[in-house]
């Protein structure tokens, strides 16, 4: 089991945002969360990656615990995050938006010098990320000037330079256009095929085409996880969605 | 194809800098007091250095009068006490500007906005503070007066004055220069752009995993080098070091010759320096009230153009250089 | 700022000046600690309007002791206008607030209005500017010297408090300024506008989507805010007079006792402010050179051990 967390909780003062969440996650996986809005599914990633403290629970990756590292330290463990609401370098272009982050990981702790000296290996893997997501045609543009579809896809390219071997995506096709989406789908199955991704999605023909497991959580709570045919058969899951997703 | 996306590296000194530095040396010969001109250069370092953190890095610190006057106060005490060689008090100074640095750094960089702002500010008057309190050392209110400017010793038998008004400015051209040009490299290498991205985006600079208050905190630790070198040299320039220059209002003017000069550029700063001296000086004479016109166009820029002058010359020259471009074509 | 002393604390020490040396009686103690009160009312006022600003609109406005300044002199102008200053006292006391809410609502209709939503360093260059400005308005118009005018005539003289004696105008001032606190209290929580400052301090768009024109709430928010300033001002004029660059030390001591009572808590602001008054009152009669640095101590210390304050909750 690559990621795992144990009864993970989070309160907002008196609001409960996550409850006692035990996500199982095998390695290789494609493995998607749902739930209708609110349920708590970005608060769910922020507590595994760091950027808010959990109330309670443990997370494990790898069987290791991770719970209550800091943001760069789940970077530097190969877990990689893209985020709902693009949050990119906008002054900086395509190219240099990659490369910063590979530059974070490229080489030892200690080794404060490399940041004076120049880009070139992390240059090098940049350009392979591009090319893995086929941006190489934008790489000069800044990237303030992509059109949202694109700049989706810089998010993923992001934090596809931590080197991961776990990915976290959040709403991936989020704004999509219905060509941009069907390119993304493409995408996240060729990267499926190297690496455990864990995908928060509205987009159901997305979830269902792709996903081995999808857990299912409202308003907090875990209420259904399963494989995609188990799911779309669910009574609870079907209760929780007021609509339902297309068959 | 990844090098033309990327731009060419720059050397240390290149032609930008060498052209940089010949308008520079005109000031002297262009303004109506000599002495004016070192003075610019002087404020201008600060400037720059200062900039690093703004306009680099986003943190506006309200403590850079400390690190000023405590290069100042090094330089001058080591002079008067010590009679050391000039260039080594300009050392310490650098060195007691960085430390200094490091000291209100630690304590502030975890903080932003306006709580950041106040740290740095009360630190300010802590350093105020301690030079007013002691008047032995410091000459308190007084300020330290009689700082000496030796010649300079090169060589056993070589020695260089920097007496006049003219060749001060020669040598603090000479480390002008030389700083500008470290300074651009280190913003050009990749610790310079993390800062920037630390600046635009520091929850995503977080994630890809860059443990961000290192870098403010090196920001912080090399702004503070520069800016007490800074006021090292506004010892030897004054003959004296003033209470003024630990004041607030030092960080105040370096704020507002980077935010006139242009935040983010390297050269900005400079050019606010020279624009807001020359004003102080020269404007003063013809309106007292010239500080109503700086504060009226500081608003001006605030809101529209970030960017400066610097920002305004760029633009001008891409719509010159776009506008010559289109004509060639016909 | 070029003295260690706090530009209001200086109301403290003629009254020192018979001081025999020794140990320090208990009445001047007592009285040191009315000061103390007096000066942070004068805080809690200035502050309250720093605070409401800060909480609704989550503005930092670097110009509000400018504002302190303006309104110091424009009641100035009134009592030269109106001639007895006794009388004109009170119409400066009412006038002048509402003419500095009026420039506020001018300027944030104009300027600030752009500034919402940017980093709180942009927000303080821009009031930075506007201090600049309004400082240099006020030499252009009234002059560099300071004026002063007499205490009025109804406010002269002192009350005997047995241990001491003391000035009718400061208690005067503590009492109302405590009716004005009062009176925005009752503002904010009992009426609908304060309602709806305290709904657009949670939540700005979700008070604009019930219909209600958050963008006319803000200036009239921070016209009130700034016109509390000025009242300030007009409070401080027969104490102390008026200086071009008064409302400098009252900046950063307002925006002190800002983080140490907490940021947008209205209960901080009182606290911090008295807290703030007493403190530089008893520090002029312990060590008066260590009384500023002593306040900015206490800040730090706050802000590095609980950074939203004492009251605060951001």
């Amino acid at each position: 089991m690559i990621l795992r967390t144990e009864h993970l909780t989070k309160h907002f003062g008196g609001l409960t945002a996550v409850n006692e969440v035990n996500l199982r996650v095998e390695e290789g996986q494609i493995h998607s969360v749902i739930g209708p809005n609110g349920a708590g599914k970005t608060t769910l990633f922020n507590m595994l990656t760091g950027e808010i403290p959990v109330s309670d629970g443990e997370i494990y990756f790898h069987e290791k615990k991770i719970t209550g590292f800091q943001p760069h330290q789940i970077a530097r463990a190969r877990i990689g995050r893209s985020f709902q609401q693009t949050t990119l370098f906008t002054n900086l272009t395509v190219l240099e938006n990659v490369r910063l982050a590979e530059h974070a990981h490229y080489s030892g702790h200690f080794s404060v010098m490399r940041h004076f000296l120049s880009f070139t290996r992390p240059v090098e893997k940049a350009w392979q990320v591009l090319e893995e997501l086929d941006i190489t045609d934008i790489a000069t543009k800044k990237a303030g000037e992509l059109p949202h579809g694109q700049q989706r896809t810089l998010e993923v390219a992001l934090a596809l330079a931590a080197d991961p071997v776990l990915l976290l995506l959040d709403e991936p096709t989020s704004g999509m256009s219905p060509e941009d989406s069907v390119k993304m789908i493409r995408l996240l199955r060729k990267l499926g095929n190297r690496l455990t991704m864990v995908v928060i999605e509205h987009n159901m023909n997305l979830v269902m085409s792709i996903s081995a497991v999808i857990t299912v959580l409202h308003q907090g709570m875990v209420i259904a996880s399963g494989n995609p045919s188990e799911i779309e058969k669910d009574e609870a899951v079907r209760k929780a969605y007021l609509g339902g997703h297309a068959k | 194809m990844i090098e033309a996306a990327l731009g060419k590296k720059r050397p240390l000194t290149d032609r930008e800098i060498w052209i940089m530095a010949g308008l520079i040396l005109l000031l002297p010969f262009v303004l109506p007091y000599k002495s004016l001109a070192a003075e610019i250069l002087i404020y201008a370092l600060g400037a720059v250095s200062f900039n690093i953190l703004l306009g680099f890095t986003g943190m506006l610190s309200f403590g850079h009068g400390a690190l000023f006057g405590t290069g100042a106060y090094m330089t001058g005490l080591l002079l008067i006490h010590l009679g050391w060689h000039p260039l080594v008090t300009l050392l310490c100074s650098c060195f007691i500007g960085a430390a200094t640095a490091l000291v209100i750094g630690f304590f502030s960089i975890r903080q932003v906005g306006i709580y950041f702002v106040m740290l740095t500010l009360a630190f300010n008057q802590l350093a105020f503070f301690i030079v007013y309190q002691w008047k032995g050392l410091t000459g308190g209110d007084d300020g330290l007066l009689y700082v000496p400017r030796p010649d300079l010793l090169i060589f056993p038998g070589v020695e260089i004055p920097i007496h006049t008004n003219l060749q001060f400015f020669f040598f603090v051209w000479v480390v002008f220069v030389l700083c500008i040009a470290v300074i651009r490299r280190i913003l050009d290498s990749p610790f310079g752009r993390i800062l920037m991205a630390v600046k635009e985006n520091p929850d995503r600079a977080r994630a890809i995993g860059y443990k961000i208050q290192h870098f403010k905190l090196a920001a912080f630790v090399i702004s503070g080098f520069f800016t007490g070198l800074a006021g090292g040299l506004y010892a030897l320039f004054m003959k004296m070091v003033p209470i003024t220059a630990v004041e607030l209002f030092t960080s105040t003017d370096f704020i507002i010759m980077s935010l006139l000069g242009g935040l983010g550029s390297l050269y900005g700063p400079i050019i606010g320096a020279v624009v807001v001296k020359v004003a102080s000086e020269i404007l003063s004479e013809i309106w007292a009230r010239w500080l109503f016109a700086l504060g009226l166009t500081f608003i001006v820029f605030v809101l529209f153009m970030r960017g400066g002058i610097w920002g305004l010359l760029s633009m001008a020259v891409e719509k010159f250089k776009a506008g010559s471009g289109s004509e060639e074509r016909q | 700022m070029s003295t260690p002393v706090p530009h209001l604390s200086i109301i403290a020490l003629p009254l020192l000046r018979g001081r025999k040396g020794g140990s320090v009686p208990a009445g001047l103690v007592l009285m040191q600690l009315l000061n103390g009160l007096v000066v942070g009312m004068i805080y809690v006022l200035v502050t309250m309007g720093l605070t409401i600003v800060f909480g609704m609109l989550n503005v930092i406005n670097f110009a509000h002791g400018a504002f302190c300044a303006l309104g110091a002199y424009f009641a100035f102008s009134v009592a030269t206008l109106i001639g007895s200053w006794s009388g004109s006292f009170w119409v400066a006391v009412l006038i002048a607030p509402l003419v500095i809410g009026l420039v506020g609502a001018v300027i944030e209709v104009s300027l600030l209005r752009r500034m919402y939503d940017v980093v709180h360093e942009y927000q303080i260059l821009l009031t930075f500017g506007v201090m600049l400005v309004i400082q240099e308005l006020i030499i252009m118009i009234w002059g560099p010297i300071g004026k002063s005018v007499p205490m009025p005539s109804q406010l002269v003289g002192v009350i005997d408090l047995g241990v001491f004696a003391f000035p009718i105008y400061r208690i005067f001032l503590i009492i109302f300024i405590a009716l004005v606190c009062f009176g925005v209290w009752l503002l904010i929580e009992k009426t609908s506008y304060g309602a709806i400052i305290r709904a657009g301090i949670d939540n700005r768009d979700m008070v604009n989507c019930l219909g209600i024109d958050i963008y006319k709430a803000f200036t009239i928010v921070f016209a009130f805010g700034v016109s509390l300033a000025g009242l300030g001002g007009v409070l401080v004029l027969p104490m102390r007079g008026a200086q071009p660059l008064m409302g400098d030390t009252i900046l950063l001591l307002a925006f002190v006792v800002l983080v140490i009572g907490g940021m947008g808590s209205f209960a901080g602001a009182i606290l911090g402010g008295l807290l703030v008054g007493v403190v530089e009152s008893m520090m002029i009669l312990v060590w008066p050179q260590g009384s500023m640095i002593s306040i900015f101590a206490a800040m730090a210390l706050v802000i590095l051990i609980r950074p939203r304050g004492l009251l605060g909750y951001r």
